[in-house]
């Protein structure tokens, strides 16, 4: 009996020993700082070129006209995919089919390096607009069912936290001020314009009632908000298609004159599915201005397009003919608008990948930046526009990184 | 007590039990009554092989000296020998782990002989390891094939379910979402999700429901659990691809009552209770019922929004919205040792769950109200007869269908945090998540028929043809999105199985198969290939292939305690008909996709030695290699026109991979083994971007999000009579561990920012008591003795320090 008991004890030391043992690795601590001058360094957000587990990293470049970064052993991992910078901060939002994720908030540290600084929660968001002041940042969640509204988000830029939220009603489809009950907003952008807030969108069928045999995407609408995001109205146009794309806010820009022009893809079924442009005066559009940049740009539609400042626009564009598209690939133009002159682009005689999510552009010191994948898929670079004299030239050659999400930049001057 | 005995214990059968019987059964007496006229020269016989506990011991050989009347007893310890010439017979009967035993019998001309042996475990197989080998008749029989058993028997007084116990088998690893009822993630040697089949009984689970799944059936159900690695035997009819896992239920022992209950922290209710019964007139009975239910309100530390501004706080605090609770009754009725079945039982699963769902893929996203339900009502008949036609040739026949369904609710507007608040609220119709309330019927059936014919003691054929058949069938409860897609899909799969086995000697053993697989499916989907489809994108497609796989596995005995496996598989695992043919909402089908295939080599050796009959030790060590093509993955294909989702094969992998386990038992006190696995899977796509692109930046790098490294190790220590008068007290530790990795690829990415699932460490320690010979027994046990933050993903915490209390009554009665 006794032995049994001694051996009692001993397992029992046993057990108490191995779980004092259980080591518990905190994190590493930083060494002494060593701050340098203010330094500015170029925030970009990729994704890994894989398929599987393809996470977007954030990383950092002292250039964009030239040089080379790789994904691999460099970039800052995280689980988001959009990126927007702002105020020296780098906003990296999580996209979770619906479920709220963390937003990161990163800067750049006295050892120019990222540091995530914050984080908060909002509900998966889709739709971004950076206020021109810089103090906030809009996030919005497209509502997906006729009767689910979508949430919009204030990010104070300041403080790192959501500022105010609203509901959003997207039942705003109108035509020629007549509700449209069974039709929705599915939103593809929001755009500033003094103090109102434009949105374009694609209308989409609700599954009740009556169906428009094109399900009003034969028509272009825009709606008009207060910087509150209370709705005003909704103006269409029958004669093009709807504007924009979804993700990374494109289809309006506002020339120097405050005239904004908003451009269709064309990419829809129907008699008028020309790409092309058209101009919003006093919040309406102006019956006397059409543009079929189609009939210009050899019969080829709009892809992708962004503002580039004036009445300039940078244009991606294919072929009707999708086959003839997918070989080809998409060709550069740069448009201005006001005056109907399309120009190609030179500089790239590579076959141009269709960038579905990535077209984020990027105006730095009157020059801009555009990601683009040739015909190495698992490449990506950015290309330096010269809207004045139509030249594209390669810049930063981004290894094994796919999808820019989000170019800007972070100077660590405010870091504390 | 070492004795063969003529069973008498149906004269104990009551009155009630035989109007229970006649009640239940009298349709099928009325039908089948058999007569059994036996000619005046020869009688019959017919026994059970059992051991002291009175658990049956299956695949005995029972040998007459006169191989005509040789047999091997079935899986419930059973034989019988219709005609044999009157006489006096020695017989001998051997079984794994069992001293032979020998009985002298005299068959009359005429009369029926009856009996019961009873064989005395081999004292070097007592406490035989948890995980373990199997013995020496079933290696020298069947298993060249790579295969774990893990004894459930042992570990019927634990808490444990069937995923937790094959959570110490090397070479599996199995990765949950939380606590009782969450979702679970299986790999064996690399290989997850479809590409690893599980069995019940030989039958496969496939479309059982969430009622009856690996993570709620308690370890009590089962009898002993075959982990087949790499190569799976015909007698499994399945596509799988590396590996199959077969759970053996109780069904054997004659008589017996196994009740259990216990209780433990975060409001833990489990309760077990299994009885059988066989009478004299062949009529048996068996009944299988368990309930789980927890709260699941474990501690978790973990980021939380704290208003409706998304302000993020760190908390530590009780998860309040992931109660789970399920409840399943398996009854079968049947006849035995008919001369027109050896067995006829027809049986009846129904079972319910309800699980509240507490977060989603990650700690990031809180609900409060969403939660699915579901229920299993599954009617099945098994039929086994033995030489039919020829002696050795043996017909086995089952089915089942699932007449279930399942049900996910999310209908309400509101943001939950972590410390159980409404953080945001909406009067307007949302959800937490994805706002619906569908019920999904996946009606499944599936019949399986093996025909076994043993020529001689050198030669043996099995044909298997596996049937399944399976309609999905959703329903929008809210009737909020256009119905006009939702239209059932469905599919029919059928597996054709041969193998032939060569045993030239004793110490020599092989078997070559050869597999063929049929697929039907037929679904309404977006055949136009639409970005957002409208309805002229959709009609209804069909697809149809055949494939086939083939293999074998040999076995040799270099010395008695000393044995080499080589086996190798052509391995397949067809598309599902939601890879085929995607969903109606973000998934475009593909209905050009090729089955997943691998190459899968086994090597491995096992010696037992022992020293003085009070040291034994086991080794057991395997290498494998795998080369898996086409991985089907989801893919996003982007052209000008479209983006579409949809799955692709897309990866070929390789995994060259150890596993070792060592095991040590001093005579029946001291027991402790130590195994370990290491997968070394690497991605073998070399370009992912088209004939284009640049070799892929993540060729030759490791799979991510696996665990690569883990193993286990347990010891325990058995005092008898601790008390002075009974019993036995049994001291037990264990420990598993998972060493750190990436959940995406390594390479990529700065070192110290990659997001890393951290290195597991999980302890806990157990007490048991049995007294009165087994017939009591009470457990105490200690789950994470360490309160570690456990993870088997990515911020999704395990959960906490947990205590459990069982009480388990066995009865056996022969």
């Amino acid at each position: 009996m006794k032995s049994n008991i001694l051996s009692f004890s001993l397992m029992a030391l046993c057990l108490l020993f191995l779980s004092a043992c259980s080591s518990d690795d905190g994190p590493g601590t930083e060494g002494p700082e060593n701050p340098d001058a203010a330094t500015e360094q170029f925030v970009i957000a990729g994704e890994a070129a894989t398929a599987e587990q393809a996470k977007t990293y954030l990383f950092l470049a002292d250039k964009l006209d030239e040089g080379e970064i790789t994904v691999q052993g460099n970039g800052y991992e995280t689980r988001g995919s959009t990126m927007f910078a702002l105020n020296n901060k780098a906003f990296s939002f999580q996209y979770n089919r619906g479920d709220p994720g963390f937003t990161e908030v990163f800067q750049l540290n006295q050892k120019a390096k990222l540091e995530k600084v914050s984080s908060f929660s909002v509900k998966s968001v889709n739709v971004f607009l950076s206020y021109k002041d810089q103090e906030h940042l809009l996030a919005y969640n497209i509502g997906r069912a006729l009767n689910t509204p979508g949430s919009a988000y204030w990010i104070n830029t300041e403080t790192n936290t959501v500022d105010k939220d609203a509901e959003f009603d997207q039942k705003i489809i109108y035509v020629d001020g007549k509700f449209i009950p069974n039709y929705y907003a599915f939103v593809y952008s929001f755009f500033e314009f003094g103090d109102k807030i434009y949105a374009v969108y694609n209308p989409r069928y609700g599954g009740e009632g009556e169906q428009d045999p094109y399900d009003y995407e034969n028509r272009a609408f825009v709606s008009i908000f207060d910087q509150d995001m209370n709705f005003e109205k909704t103006i269409s146009d029958n004669r093009m298609p709807f504007i924009g794309r979804y993700y990374n806010v494109m289809g309006l820009g506002q020339d120097d004159n405050g005239d904004i022009y908003a451009f269709s893809t064309g990419d829809v079924e129907s008699d008028n599915n020309h790409a092309a442009f058209l101009r919003i005066e006093n919040e309406e559009f102006d019956k006397d201005y059409y543009w079929d940049v189609e009939e210009v740009a050899d019969g080829m539609r709009i892809h992708a397009g962004k503002h580039l400042g004036g009445d300039k626009f940078i244009l991606a564009m294919v072929d009707r003919d999708e086959v003839k598209a997918e070989s080809e690939g998409a060709k550069l133009a740069i448009v201005e608008a006001a005056t109907k002159e399309f120009h190609w682009v030179s500089g790239i005689d590579d076959w141009i990948a269709p960038g579905t999510y990535a077209f984020p552009l990027f105006i730095n010191n009157g020059k801009a930046y555009l990601p683009l994948s040739l015909e190495e898929a698992s490449v990506t670079y950015l290309y330096a526009i010269d809207p004045d004299n139509y030249i594209a030239t390669q810049g930063l050659k981004l290894t094994g990184i796919q999808n820019i999400s989000g170019i800007g930049i972070l100077s660590n001057e405010t870091a504390e | 007590m070492n004795q063969l005995q003529n069973t008498n214990y149906n004269k104990r059968m009551t009155q009630n039990d035989r109007k229970t019987c006649l009640i239940l059964l009298w349709g099928l007496f009325l039908c089948f009554a058999p007569k059994n006229i036996f000619a005046q020269s020869s009688g019959s016989l017919s026994g059970i092989v059992q051991n002291a506990l009175g658990e049956k011991i299956p695949n005995a050989s029972i040998l007459f000296g006169n191989n005509k009347y040789n047999r091997y007893a079935d899986m419930e310890g059973t034989f019988s020998v219709k005609s044999i010439p009157a006489g006096t017979y020695l017989i001998s009967i051997t079984a794994v782990g069992y001293e032979e035993y020998l009985w002298e019998v005299v068959v009359k001309p005429g009369q029926h002989t009856e009996f019961t042996a009873i064989l005395q475990q081999h004292i070097s197989e007592l406490d035989e390891v948890i995980v373990s080998g199997k013995s020496k008749v079933q290696k020298a029989r069947e298993q060249s094939y790579q295969v774990s058993v893990i004894d459930a028997k042992q570990l019927h007084n634990t808490s444990l379910n069937i995923a937790h116990a094959l959570d110490n088998v090397p070479g599996i690893r199995v990765r949950e979402s939380g606590g009782l009822g969450s979702d679970v993630d299986f790999s064996l040697n690399g290989f997850t999700g479809h590409q690893v089949k599980f069995f019940i009984d030989g039958v496969p689970m496939e479309s059982m429901g969430h009622a009856f799944q690996i993570n709620n059936i308690p370890i009590n159900l089962a009898e002993r659990v075959e982990v087949y690695k790499g190569v799976v035997p015909v007698d499994l009819g399945s596509d799988a691809l590396g590996g199959a896992i077969n759970i053996v239920t109780n069904s054997g022992r004659a008589n017996y009552l196994d009740a259990s209950y216990s209780y433990g922290s975060f409001g833990t209710h489990k309760t077990s209770v299994s009885l059988a019964r066989n009478f004299k007139s062949g009529f048996t009975l068996t009944l299988d019922a368990y309930q789980n239910y927890s709260k699941n309100n474990y501690w978790v530390e973990t980021e939380t929004p704290v208003n409706k501004y998304g302000k993020v706080e760190k908390v530590r605090t009780r998860r309040f919205h992931d109660r789970y609770r399920n409840e399943m009754v398996m009854v079968g009725v049947g006849v035995r040792n008919r001369s027109w079945a050896d067995h006829l039982i027809i049986g009846m699963d129904l079972g319910q769950y309800a699980r509240e769902l507490q977060n989603g893929v990650t700690m990031e996203d809180v609900y409060g109200n969403r939660e699915s339900k579901g229920v299993t009502l599954l009617p099945s008949i098994k039929y086994l007869k033995r030489d039919i036609g020829l002696k050795g040739l043996d017909l086995n026949i089952s089915g089942n269908i699932n007449l279930g369904y399942e049900r996910v609710t999310d209908t309400i507007n509101k943001q939950y945090n972590w410390l159980g608040e409404v953080i945001r609220e909406s009067d307007s119709d949302g959800a937490e998540r994805s706002r619906g309330d569908n019920k999904y019927r996946n009606n499944s059936g599936v019949v399986t028929a093996n025909l076994s014919y043993r020529i001689n003691d050198k030669h043996a054929l099995v044909l298997n043809n596996n049937f399944t058949t399976f309609k999905r069938v959703n329903k929008d409860l809210l009737k909020e999105t256009d119905q006009f897609f939702n239209r059932p899909s469905s599919l029919q799969k059928n597996v054709l199985g041969l193998s032939y086995r060569y045993d030239p000697s004793e110490k020599w053993n092989t078997s070559i198969f050869g597999k063929y697989f049929v697929q039907h499916s037929k679904s309404f989907m977006n055949v136009a290939m639409a970005e957002n489809p409208n309805h002229d994108d959709y009609d209804w497609k069909s697809n149809t292939f055949s494939t086939y796989g083939y293999g074998f596995a040999s076995s040799y005995f270099i010395r008695k305690n000393l044995q080499l496996r080589l086996s190798y598989e052509h391995g397949i695992r067809v598309p599902t008909s939601g890879e085929l043919f995607g969903n109606m909402n973000t998934l475009t089908g593909n209905v050009d996709l090729k089955p997943e295939s691998s190459e899968n080599v086994n090597i491995g050796i096992m010696f037992n030695p022992s020293i003085k009959n009070t040291h034994f030790f086991t080794f057991d060590a395997a290498i494998l290699y795998r080369y898996s093509k086409d991985f089907i993955r989801t893919s996003l294909t982007e052209s000008f026109a479209t983006t579409i989702q949809q799955m692709v094969n897309l990866r070929d992998v390789d995994n060259r991979g150890v596993e070792g386990s060592i095991r040590y038992r001093y005579k029946k006190q001291l027991n402790v083994g130590v195994n370990i696995s290491y997968q070394n899977l690497i991605n073998r796509t070399k370009y992912e971007g088209g004939s284009n692109d640049i070799v892929s930046i993540v060729y030759k790098d490791r799979i991510p999000n696996m665990p690569y490294l883990f193993g286990n190790a347990d010891a325990s220590y058995a005092v008898n009579r601790p008390f002075g008068t009974d019993g036995t007290l049994t001291i037990g530790y264990q420990l598993h561990y998972v060493h750190e990795y990436y959940e995406g690829w390594p390479s990529l990415g700065e070192e110290s920012t990659k997001i890393t699932i951290p290195t597991q460490w999980n302890h806990s320690a157990s007490l048991i008591y049995a007294f009165k010979g087994g017939k009591y027994n009470l457990t105490l046990e200690v789950l994470n003795l360490t309160d570690a933050l456990l993870y088997d993903h990515f911020k999704l915490q395990k959960p906490s320090r947990a205590f459990n209390l069982k009480f388990r009554y066995f009865l056996f009665n022969s």
